[in-house]
């Protein structure tokens, strides 16, 4: 041996190692779990990704937080991984389940939901007007009675657009509704009526 | 509101998955990749070829942890390799990284003596040609120009007239230079085997005269010829020929531009340099009539 046959070898070994690369990476025997936990987590990245598109949420934040405590057994880690990403996938179906059916009162009837909302706009609209004639007096305030149920009508009307209808849409186009608007300007005026008697009887 | 909910939850329930798969795989236990069959073989034969063109001082752990082989047991005409580090090619397969000098060749580092790594070669490689070579038949000229004091452990053989004062000026610098030249143009007059052959260390080039770049690269092709190599850190000129150049910049080192993942030696232990340095100058002492 020489420095002749050195100098070769260190040329045949750079040769090889651009020929075939550098096995500078420690593998790990358990390389095919790790992979196969990574493709199930990439693919479940996309899906939350598109479900935050079809639902008109913000993209969510998806960093990995560390667990609490330390992982001694990669084995059990890897298990515990995948209960999460079952766990995070049923969770997904339910968002998607509830997104097919009104934020506000889902269980109930069109009809149900939509009066609610007239009432609950109108009750608003009657405490506000109480409001301001305790501060303004009767006369000035008279008005109100007129306005009253006219703005809780509207606003409950709007909002009606919004929260009766299912999140996830069928289709680009706004779904057409009924929202009830006669019975919904009755129940305004009623119970504007009902809290100016409330008021006087008083 | 129960469909953000849920959504949110599946959120949570993803990233601390994540996190989990994260923590699996640092804590996975990790093994080394087996080598082709074909690297594996080239890998031993180097090593193999290291360990037999490097003996005793040229290639030994410059540490206190072994007992120090003989000074003086390399012949003193055969042409001398010196370790300068190992290369680690695959985790468990390693070899020493040796380079060609004495009777072959120059030594060119691009960092400086600020660096770790180019401080362990500029100490290191004097230190084993010197402590291989017989004394009778090799002188060494140092100088420092970048004030670190990087041959303050060598004061022993300077003191014994092994090498001549340490330059740590221009003046001293112009001083070596000159002798060098001088070197140069005896061997074209005498036959080389005459003269003794000189080793120039030369550390914190990078602040020296552009002037002194160009006299090193104008003597360096006639130098080898004129047995005087020269090592130098802080190199800022081109190509120098017969010389093996070290390049570190930033973590990776190469070494004759062979991309192979080089990890330089650590700087020698002061206690082996003086110890060395100290035995060195004893032995000179001893050679020479004066009482050691």
């Amino acid at each position: 041996m020489s420095s002749a046959d050195y100098d070769r070898l260190l040329g045949e070994l750079a040769d090889e190692l651009t020929t075939h690369g550098s096995p500078q990476r420690r593998r790990s025997e358990m390389d095919g779990d790790l992979e196969a936990l990574d493709d199930r987590l990439l693919e479940q990245q996309a899906d939350l990704l598109h479900t935050a598109t079809r639902l008109r949420y913000s993209p969510p934040r998806l960093s990995a937080v560390p667990p609490a405590d330390p992982v001694t057994d990669p084995r059990r880690a890897v298990a515990a991984a995948y209960r999460h990403i079952d766990t995070a996938d049923a969770a997904m179906s339910h968002a998607l389940r509830w997104a097919t059916v009104p934020g506000f009162l889902p269980k109930a009837g069109p009809r149900l939901r939509h009066l609610s909302m007239y009432a609950l706009c109108a009750v608003v609209a009657a405490a506000v007007h109480a409001l301001f004639i305790v501060r303004n007096g009767l006369t000035d305030a008279a008005l109100g009675f007129a306005i009253a149920p006219a703005v809780a009508f509207a606003v409950a009307y709007l909002m009606i657009g919004t929260f009766g209808r299912p999140r996830l849409r069928r289709s680009k186009r706004p779904e057409r509704i009924y929202r009830h608007p006669r019975d919904g300007l009755v129940m305004c005026v009623a119970i504007d009526l009902a809290a100016a008697l409330t008021w006087m009887l008083a | 509101m129960a469909a953000r909910k849920e959504f949110q939850r599946a959120v949570r329930e993803y990233r601390t998955a994540a996190g989990l798969a994260n923590a699996a795989r640092d804590a996975a236990p990790a093994f080394a990749p087996e080598l082709p069959d074909r690297q594996r073989r080239i890998i031993t034969r180097l090593a193999q070829a290291a360990t037999v063109i490097t003996p005793g001082w040229l290639g030994r752990a410059l540490t206190r942890a072994t007992d120090p082989p003989p000074l003086g047991g390399a012949s003193g005409t055969d042409p001398l390799a010196v370790r300068i580090g190992e290369c680690e090619a695959g985790p468990d397969h390693r070899f020493p990284v040796v380079v060609n000098l004495l009777g072959t060749g120059h030594l060119c580092v691009d960092a400086d003596a600020d660096d770790p790594r180019a401080l362990s070669i500029v100490q290191s490689v004097p230190l084993r040609l010197l402590a291989a070579r017989p004394a009778d038949s090799f002188r060494v000229s140092l100088a420092d120009l970048s004030g670190h004091g990087v041959f303050a452990d060598f004061t022993a053989i300077e003191t014994a007239g092994l090498t001549g004062p340490v330059a740590v000026d221009a003046t001293g610098l112009d001083r070596i230079l000159a002798e060098t030249e001088s070197h140069i143009a005896s061997a074209r007059r005498r036959h080389v085997s005459d003269l003794p052959e000189r080793l120039v260390v030369l550390s914190g080039l990078h602040r020296a005269d552009p002037r002194v770049v160009a006299r090193l690269t104008a003597f360096a092709a006639a130098a080898v010829s004129a047995r005087l190599h020269l090592v130098v850190a802080g190199w800022r000129g081109g190509t120098l020929p017969a010389t093996t150049h070290v390049s570190m910049k930033g973590p990776q080192v190469s070494v004759a531009g062979v991309p192979l993942p080089v990890v330089v030696d650590g700087v020698p232990d002061p206690e082996v340099v003086r110890g060395v340095c100290a035995d060195l100058a004893d032995q000179h002492g001893w050679l020479i009539g004066d009482p050691p």
